[in-house]
C-alpha cells in the first residue's frame, strides 16, 4: 500500500481506550490514503481468542451521526508471526529476543510438523512426546520435544523406540 | 339515504371512510418478528438512527406490520407514539419498485431513498406543533421540519460515505483488523471514533447503537 501523508495534514484522529459493561472496548483511528481514496483502518490487539467481537465507527463530531457496524468475528487464536526471509547483502543482525531450548525446538517441531502432512499417520508412542509417522514410501520418522535439561544436555531420554 | 342518517351512522362509530378503515387495517396488522434480509436490517437500522437522531423523533417507537395489500407506508399513532412502517420497505425489489426506481440503482442508493422517504413521511405525520418554539424563533414550524430532514440526510450521506467495514482476524497479535474506504470528500477534517466491543457483553448493543450519542454513554 502506497502512503501519502502529505495530504493527512487536515485529518485529525482520534484515540481513546474505554471499558464498558465488563466488554473490552477502545476507540481509535488510522487513516492511510491508497491510490487516491481514503482509506480507513484500525487494528485492535491483544483480544481473547475465542471470543466475538464487533466493531462500531462513527464520527464523533456530530453526536447523532449514524453508527456503521461490522459484523461479529472470533477473535482467532494465537500464532507464531512468520519470520520474513532476509533480503539484500549480509551479515544480517541477529535477533535479540531471548529464547530458551525448548521453545526454539517447538518452533522447529512446528516447522517440521507442516513437513510431515503427507503421512498417513502420526501417534503418540510414549510420554515424552515423541511421534512416529510413517509415509507412502515406507520410509518412517520420529519427532521428540524435549523438555530445557534435555536440550541442554542433562538428562537424555531412554524412552525413544526403535526404528525398524 | 339522507345526509342526517350517515351523520347517526358517523356518531356511533358504524361509518368510516376508506381512509380511517386503511388505517384501522394498518393498526391492526400484525408486526414482522424478525428482519432477514441485509436490505432490510439496513433500512430497520438507519430508519431507527433517523428517528434517534431528531429531537422531535426521539423515543418513538418503531414497528414494521405486515400489512398486505394496503397502500398505507407509514402511519404514526399518536396515542402509543409508535410508528407502524409497511413491510414492502423490508424487500429490495419491492422498494425499488415503489420508489420508480430502474433496477440497476445500486443497493446502497436504494437504502438511502428508502429511508429517506420513510422519515419524510414520518416527518409530515408529526404535528407541526412539535416544530414550533424551537431556537431559532424567527424561522417557522416547516423550516424547523424541513431542517430536520435535511440533518437527517445529511447523516445519511456521512453514514454511505464510510463504506462498508470490512473486519478481518490478525492472529499473530490475537486481534482484529477493521478498514472501510472513505469517499475523498469527507476527507476535510475527518475524525472518526472505532469501538471494539465484545458480541457476547455488548449483543444488545448492535441493536441499540444508533447514534455516536449512544456510543458516548458508555464512556467512563
Amino acid at each position: 500500500m502506497t502512503c501519502d501523508f502529505r495530504n493527512l495534514t487536515n485529518i485529525t484522529a482520534l484515540v481513546r481506550s474505554i471499558k464498558a459493561c465488563g466488554a473490552y472496548c477502545t476507540a481509535g483511528s488510522v487513516v492511510d490514503f491508497e491510490r487516491g481514496t481514503l482509506q480507513g483502518e484500525y487494528t485492535q490487539r491483544d483480544l481473547i481468542s475465542g471470543f466475538r467481537y464487533f466493531f462500531t465507527v462513527v464520527y464523533p463530531e456530530d453526536p447523532n451521526s449514524i453508527v456503521r457496524l461490522s459484523d461479529v468475528m472470533t477473535c482467532p487464536p494465537l500464532a507464531i508471526a512468520p519470520t520474513p526471509e532476509p533480503t539484500g547483502p549480509g551479515p544480517f543482525s541477529k535477533s535479540t529476543t531471548s529464547r530458551g531450548p525448548f521453545t526454539i525446538l517447538m518452533f522447529a517441531f512446528a516447522e517440521l510438523g507442516s513437513k510431515l502432512d503427507d503421512m498417513r499417520a502420526i501417534f503418540k508412542v510414549d510420554e515424552d512426546s515423541w511421534y512416529e509417522g510413517n509415509d507412502d514410501n515406507g520410509g518412517k520418522a520420529v519427532i521428540g520435544i524435549l523438555s530445557d535439561d534435555k536440550a541442554k544436555g542433562g538428562k537424555k531420554t531412554t524412552k525413544r523406540r526403535k526404528l525398524n | 339515504m339522507e345526509d342526517d342518517y350517515w351523520a347517526i351512522f358517523k356518531w356511533h362509530g358504524l361509518l368510516r371512510t376508506a381512509e380511517e378503515e386503511e388505517q384501522d387495517r394498518f393498526e391492526a396488522a400484525p408486526f414482522v418478528s424478525t428482519i432477514t434480509s441485509s436490505f432490510g436490517k439496513s433500512v430497520d437500522h438507519l430508519l431507527r438512527a433517523c428517528l434517534r437522531g431528531c429531537p422531535q423523533t426521539y423515543g418513538k417507537e418503531l414497528d414494521f406490520v405486515r400489512a398486505g395489500p394496503l397502500d398505507l407506508e407509514l402511519l404514526y399513532l399518536r396515542t402509543s407514539q409508535r410508528l407502524l412502517v409497511h413491510e414492502r420497505w423490508l424487500s429490495l425489489d419491492l422498494a425499488v419498485a415503489q420508489l420508480g426506481f430502474s433496477d440497476n440503482v445500486s443497493e446502497q442508493d436504494i437504502v438511502f431513498h428508502s429511508v429517506r422517504t420513510l422519515f419524510a413521511d414520518a416527518l409530515g405525520q408529526f404535528p407541526l406543533t412539535s416544530f414550533s418554539n424551537l431556537g431559532d424563533k424567527a424561522r417557522t414550524p416547516e423550516w424547523h421540519r424541513r431542517s430536520a430532514l435535511n440533518r437527517a440526510e445529511q447523516r445519511l450521506v456521512d453514514y454511505l460515505r464510510m463504506g462498508e467495514l470490512v473486519i478481518t482476524p490478525v492472529p499473530y497479535i490475537k486481534g482484529l483488523h477493521v478498514k472501510w474506504q472513505l469517499d475523498s470528500q469527507r476527507s476535510q477534517a475527518l475524525r472518526v471514533q472505532i469501538q471494539c466491543h465484545s458480541a457476547s457483553f455488548c449483543s444488545d448493543k448492535r441493536k441499540t447503537m444508533l447514534t455516536a450519542n449512544d456510543g458516548q454513554l458508555h464512556w467512563p
